[in-house]
């Protein structure tokens, strides 16, 4: 076996889409490196984070030409982890370069489920914009990246009525109006990013313009009309767990 | 990756002035949401140790012990909790697919660990097969066919081999679709089965409860008659034919002796609340002792507690005299003690026999179709435990690769499965056409998966002191008795239970179970048992030598070397 990984991250992410794409599978990036590809904000030395994963997402039923196509460009799978959960996940390391692919099935499930595979056509590369917000603001217990990435997308995106170079807020408000789990941790991220936003070194007309957006985001996720599964929930409030929490997995 | 939790907590307060209420996280690795919840696993554990199928099956077969069935429901359960422990300790500190394999070979030594999971995860299922789907007919097919007036057809589905090979035949395409589903949509099902099958057995209590014994008289006179042609004055035939036929087990009372010797059988029904153990490599939580521990030890006790309610209700109305005496009507006749047919010319399902107090068929096909919920939502235990030990074994390299493939287009572990269902039909065969004395060959089924355990439990006993390292650093180091770990506490309790259970079965002093070499004079030595067993194990040990030298000779691996390291998740 050959190995073809790319040294730079960029260009082996996008090695992978085009390799894809020519054999008739749809691969969109999501996570931080997505991030980077989309706001160039995210190399602003506030923001600036490593970027040690490649994150995918793949339309369901699709793992077995997935790993077909990451194999053979010299990836190793883990084989445990990918025949027991390869339905959903699936995991790839790149022992050279110390980095993993992890890949989503059909659906990002993590704190919250998304239907990120839904639009896999929208973009080229990455999952909509809308949604690749939505992957970052649904985590219960952010870390230091997650806030850097969403103030990146931000800073270079106004939230709009479609996708390309807007955030799809309809779309977002959409998705959380129909799930108040989503909808309770995506507000909760929104204050916390405000929070946490004003302790990095950014202009102020930065700052003001992420403050401003989180704003909009508020908004729409309160006067969106509800489902009714999400006003039953919603009943129910906090006394029951409404996020899951992912467990760490060993790497193989 | 940068979209998970697998978080340690780290305050940020001092970065930022308006942080004062928020915290932020350090995640270290790959974040995943587990397939099953600790609710899954708890309804996993307790079909695992279904009452309706498991239970009520083996429970009829036990028509001529002196010792009380509540009892002995009751102590077995409580010893059994120390196997709820060991499996629940050894979860946490390894939680991994293949349980017992992994845990055994990483502890005790790859060959011992081999040839007792090899045999108790894997090979005895195949017996498992034949006994899965006289469950299935038994409360499915024949009842339901009666109530729809389809009594020939019941009939066929009670007696005939080949019928009863049907249902094997099917019973193996029902658990693979189940399996091949996945195990979030198996989850989904079980549940749904859960739900269903418990809203049927409060209705088959409601109907016990509210019942008298001359309506179920009346009502067991008309139904019999009318579903399988049984010859009318049903109940008191039945009740004579149990007597000649020796029943005597009462639901109280009998001496401690033989309240224990009850045991040997009604563990074919109790043993396995543990039976979801190698799937805990895809539980969420799966290192919390105390959840692991609830959840096999909750479905135990509501299990128990479900069938003593169940039993004193069935005393109640039917009343437990008629039951005991309708089984032993029914398997005297089977087994071939008696050339009488049995009265009532069908398995005495105790929920058919309580729906017979309606007159409604509507009414009592629903309900028993709810009831049969009960066999679908257990039936995937027969194979799924099993895959994941063949998976682990596979890893392992003591099998070939293929074994844990997956069909790219269904995700069918399609070799994993059909090294059970195909062998599991062939041991069909020989069981349902009696060949070889097959159908003595029941309880085996239990000694075999319990010869393993022992294994495990010798394992557990051992683990605080030869993988000292692993221990302490376990969330189980911290649960101890009298200055004793609890899994080396709970592991002896737990053995010395197996150790009794395995003498009887063997030695079979008192000629009850018909499975081993008997030391009494009027005891079975049952040689097909014994060859069975044998060959079982045998099979098992020349797989791992042969694998071995072979990994040795032509790749140059030294196998011994794999079962120093504790495998990835």
């Amino acid at each position: 076996m050959i190995n073809q990984i790319h040294d730079d991250i960029e260009d082996e992410a996008r090695g992978i889409i085009e390799t894809g794409q020519a054999q008739g599978i749809v691969l969109r990036l999501l996570g931080g490196l997505a991030i980077r590809l989309r706001a160039p904000s995210a190399t602003h030395r506030a923001l600036a984070r490593p970027y040690p994963d490649i994150d995918f997402v793949i339309p369901a039923r699709r793992s077995h030409a997935v790993e077909a196509l990451l194999t053979s460009r010299g990836y190793e799978p883990n084989k445990t982890f990918n025949l027991l959960n390869g339905d959903s996940r699936l995991l790839f390391y790149d022992q050279a370069h110390n980095r993993q692919i992890d890949v989503f099935v059909g659906a990002f499930e993590m704190c919250h489920r998304l239907p990120i595979a839904e639009r896999l056509d929208k973009e080229p590369l990455t999952i909509p914009l809308a949604e690749l917000l939505l992957t970052k603001f649904q985590i219960v217990r952010m870390n230091e990246k997650d806030v850097r990435d969403i103030c990146a997308l931000l800073l270079d995106h106004a939230f709009g009525e479609d996708d390309q170079e807007t955030i799809n807020l309809p779309r977002i408000a959409q998705i959380c109006a129909e799930d108040w789990g989503l909808w309770k941790t995506v507000s909760l991220s929104l204050r916390k990013v405000q929070d946490f936003c004003d302790a990095y070194d950014l202009e102020a007309a930065a700052k003001l313009t992420i403050i401003d957006r989180l704003d909009v985001l508020h908004m729409a996720l309160e006067q969106t009309p509800k489902s009714l599964k999400w006003k039953m929930r919603a009943a129910i409030g906090e006394r029951v767990q409404w996020y899951e929490l992912p467990e760490e997995v060993q790497r193989g | 990756m940068g979209l998970g939790e697998s978080a340690q907590r780290v305050p940020k307060q001092a970065t930022a002035t308006n942080a004062a209420e928020s915290t932020l996280f350090l995640r270290k690795a790959t974040g995943l949401v587990r397939s099953w919840s600790v609710f899954d696993a708890f309804i996993y554990a307790f079909f695992s140790i279904s009452l309706v199928t498991l239970g009520l099956y083996i429970i009829s077969q036990m028509w001529f012990f002196e010792g009380g069935l509540i009892p002995a429901l009751l102590i077995s359960g409580v010893i059994i909790l120390a196997e709820c422990a060991v499996y629940a300790g050894l979860i946490a500190v390894m939680p991994r697919a293949g349980g017992d394999y992994v845990w055994q070979s990483r502890i005790l030594g790859g060959g011992v660990g081999f040839v007792l999971a090899i045999t108790g995860w894997w090979f005895i299922l195949w017996l498992w097969t034949p006994l899965y789907a006289d469950m299935l007919r038994q409360i499915f097919f024949v009842p339901l066919l009666g109530i729809a007036g389809a009594k020939d057809a019941a009939l066929w589905f009670a007696w005939d081999p080949t019928a009863y090979f049907i249902v094997c035949v099917l019973t193996v395409l029902f658990v693979t679709a189940v399996i091949a589903l996945g195990m979030k949509t198996y989850a989904r099902v079980q549940k749904f089965c859960f739900w269903v099958g418990n809203a049927g057995l409060l209705v088959v209590c409601l109907f016990l409860l509210f019942g008298s014994n001359a309506g179920f008289q009346a009502g067991l006179e008309a139904n019999a008659t009318r579903m399988f042609g049984a010859a009318p004055g049903v109940y008191d035939a039945t009740i004579k034919a149990g007597q000649t036929a020796g029943a005597i087990t009462p639901l109280f009372g009998g001496s401690l002796i033989s309240i224990f010797l009850l045991m040997p059988y009604l563990t074919f029904f109790n043993l396995w609340p543990n039976w979801g153990a190698t799937l805990y490599g895809e539980v969420k939580g799966a290192d919390d002792f105390k959840k692991n521990f609830w959840g096999m030890a909750l479905a135990l006790l509501v299990t128990t507690a479900l069938a003593i309610v169940f039993f004193l209700l069935v005393d109640k109305t039917i009343s437990w005299d008629f039951l005991n005496n309708a089984n032993a009507a029914y398997w005297s006749y089977r087994w071939g003690f008696s050339t009488d047919a049995p009265p009532l010319n069908v398995w005495p399902y105790p929920a058919m026999l309580a729906m017979f107090l309606t007159s409604n068929p509507i009414l009592q096909f629903v309900v028993l179709l709810a009831m049969s919920m009960w066999f679908f939502g257990w039936a995937g235990t027969v194979f799924l435990s099993s895959t994941r030990v063949i998976f682990a074994a596979a890893f392992d390299r003591l099998l070939p690769e293929a074994a844990a493939q997956i069909n790219p287009r269904t995700r069918t572990p399609i070799w994993a499965l059909a090294l059970m269902v195909v062998p599991g039909l062939i041991v069909s065969i020989l069981y349902v056409w009696n060949i070889f004395n097959f159908a003595s060959l029941t309880l085996a089924s239990t000694l075999v998966i319990a010869v393993t355990f022992l294994g495990s439990t010798i394992a557990a006993i051992i683990l605080p002191y030869t993988k000292k390292d692993l221990y302490e650093a376990s969330p189980i180091a911290k649960y101890k008795v009298a200055g004793i770990p609890l899994i080396t506490v709970a592991g002896v309790i737990f053995a010395a239970f197996l150790l009794f259970l395995l003498y009887e079965w063997l030695l079979d002093p008192n000629a009850l179970y018909g499975i081993g070499w008997s030391i009494n004079e009027n005891g079975v030595k049952n040689t097909t048992s014994i060859i069975f067993m044998l060959v079982m194990y045998g099979l098992a040990l020349g797989i791992y030598l042969g694998v071995r030298s072979y990994r040795k000779r032509r790749e140059g691996i030294d196998v011994s070397m794999i079962y120093k390291e504790i495998p990835v998740e």
